[in-house]
């Protein structure tokens, strides 16, 4: 018999099954932070290929480790103008690849580091893609130490435990697995049949140790503000007119309170130095000289540099304008890397 | 009040409210964080109202209710799975436990405004006129999703009462 008693027990009961506080606290600045980039790239044009959703799947590899500087010069670092292509650019191993792909899918991005303040520094997401708007599959790498798998199915994942998450009200399937302690990694399909799990399955139960791609990134920062001193994502994916990288220090601060930090974006200048203002918008350019050259502020907190041989630099952040002008004079900047394997145009 | 006062006071608050109203603690996350930084933008202006918690609590609602309407356009299936592992009634099968699932089942089943009127009644003891603020419909039209809803979910008990009798 139900009685107002034994719906008010029923609720009470499920509300002591609220998601944990901490996670979503987490989650919340992952979130954040990653809506501000988004706004902040779509802003200045171009910006990391579309649909490399960062923060958006990562729901199983959020963490605490502790921030790793991972190779960034701190404030008191002496800017040191360059584009010498005696610069050796940065070569970060990938970890993990997949041996099997749905026919048509071209890798369109790397990207590695951390997505929230203290995830685990060693965090990498590679990309695939068919065509523009077709199916995408990512490979997500993080070191967890647990994960939350409540409402998962189980599954097994090249002999170890796995599981899959299918959870109504996503348009993406994903799969995730320990392949050895400390390492957990997750396969994101979207554009999948509804209820359908056999090519997640089938690409997640491919993936092997890679051991030979590398994510070569051609600008590091030289200098930065006070307190922005942790490395975030360094990245390089496909854009409409070919390719760009990415690089972004912040504060490491969270996990509410929203990081505070600067990117440095190097590529095709069509791309990189595109501005799509809003209509209506009353900003006017500001000119100023970065690198020896003529360069724009196109708003308060984005600065755009065209560079010779048809690339573009583009340095935004949180920080005065002075401080975005000696980020992109003290910028590193290497040769073009090889980028045989990123799907372009 | 800053926004991470309100946060560390407020949270599980509002997570346990998101719980109850959707019935999917994995849907309450995601809707919760969504909430939170479109408050966060907005702090200034929410901080200043009289309440900011009921405010947020009534975002969290109409998030809910649009993403409802969403989802039924595509036909998904009901979270029974995500209430399943909500209620542990796969590893308690005491009667009492068995009927709480049962009636969560139910609950998770009535039409979302239906259920934000239990949620909203049982959970949070609102009145028909907070209610009716909260929804945005009359008064009346409060007292006629919760007579329906009690009457589902006591149709259903009989139901599988006789479904069980019969077996």
């Amino acid at each position: 018999v139900i009685t107002d008693d034994s719906i008010r027990d029923a609720l009470e009961h499920l509300a002591q099954h609220a998601p944990d506080p901490d996670r979503v606290l987490l989650g919340l600045a992952g979130r954040d932070r990653a809506r501000r980039q988004r706004r902040a790239l779509t802003i200045a044009g171009g910006a990391v290929a579309a649909g490399v959703a960062v923060g958006g799947p990562l729901v199983l590899l959020r963490d605490r480790h502790p921030a790793g500087p991972a190779g960034v010069a701190g404030p008191s670092a002496r800017p040191s103008p360059s584009s010498s292509p005696s610069i050796v650019n940065d070569r970060i191993p990938m970890r993990y690849r997949p041996t099997w792909l749905p026919d048509g899918m071209r890798e369109i991005s790397r990207i590695a580091g951390p997505f929230s303040p203290d995830s685990d520094p060693r965090q990498q997401i590679r990309t695939w893609r068919v065509g523009t708007g077709g199916q995408s599959v990512q490979l997500q790498v993080g070191g967890a130490d647990s994960v939350d798998t409540a409402g998962l199915r189980h599954t097994t994942v090249r002999g170890a435990a796995g599981w899959v998450d299918q959870r109504s009200g996503r348009p993406s399937v994903g799969v995730i697995w320990q392949p050895q302690p400390g390492v957990w990694l997750q396969v994101v399909v979207e554009g999948v049949a509804p209820g359908s799990t056999t090519v997640p399955l089938r690409v997640a139960n491919s993936v092997t140790p890679d051991g030979s791609s590398m994510l070569e990134v051609p600008v590091a920062f030289g200098w930065l503000p006070d307190g922005i001193t942790r490395a975030a994502q360094r990245t390089v994916a496909s854009t409409a007119h070919g390719w760009e990288s990415l690089v972004a220090a912040d504060d490491g601060k969270g996990p509410v309170g929203a990081p505070v930090g600067v990117s440095a974006t190097l590529g095709t200048a069509a791309d990189v130095l595109v501005l799509n203002q809003k209509p209506g918008s009353t900003q006017s350019p500001g000119s100023t000289t970065a690198r020896g050259v003529a360069a724009t502020f196109v708003s308060p907190h984005i600065l755009m540099v065209a560079l010779p041989d048809g690339l573009g630099l583009r340095v935004a952040g949180e920080a005065s304008q002075a401080d975005l002008v000696r980020v992109a004079d003290a910028l590193r900047i290497g040769p073009v890397p090889d980028l045989s394997w990123l799907a372009t145009g | 009040l800053t926004f991470d006062e309100f946060l560390g006071a407020r949270l599980v608050s509002l997570l346990r409210y998101a719980t109850v109203v959707t019935c999917d603690p994995h849907l309450a996350e995601d809707i919760v964080q969504e909430v939170l930084i479109r408050t966060q933008q907005r702090w200034a202006r929410i901080s200043d109202v009289e309440q900011p918690e009921a405010y947020v609590k009534r975002m969290i609602l109409n998030h809910f209710l649009s993403w409802r309407r969403r989802r039924d356009a595509r036909a998904l299936p009901l979270p029974a799975a995500a209430v399943e592992a909500a209620t542990g009634a796969g590893a308690d099968c005491s009667a009492r436990v068995v009927e709480r699932h049962a009636l969560l089942g139910q609950i998770a089943a009535l039409p979302p405004r239906q259920r934000a009127v239990i949620a909203l009644r049982y959970y949070e003891d609102r009145s028909d006129a907070e209610i009716a603020a909260l929804l945005g419909c009359s008064e009346a039209t409060v007292r006629s999703h919760c007579s329906q809803a009690l009457a589902a979910l006591r149709t259903s008990t009989r139901l599988m009462e006789a479904s069980s009798d019969h077996r």
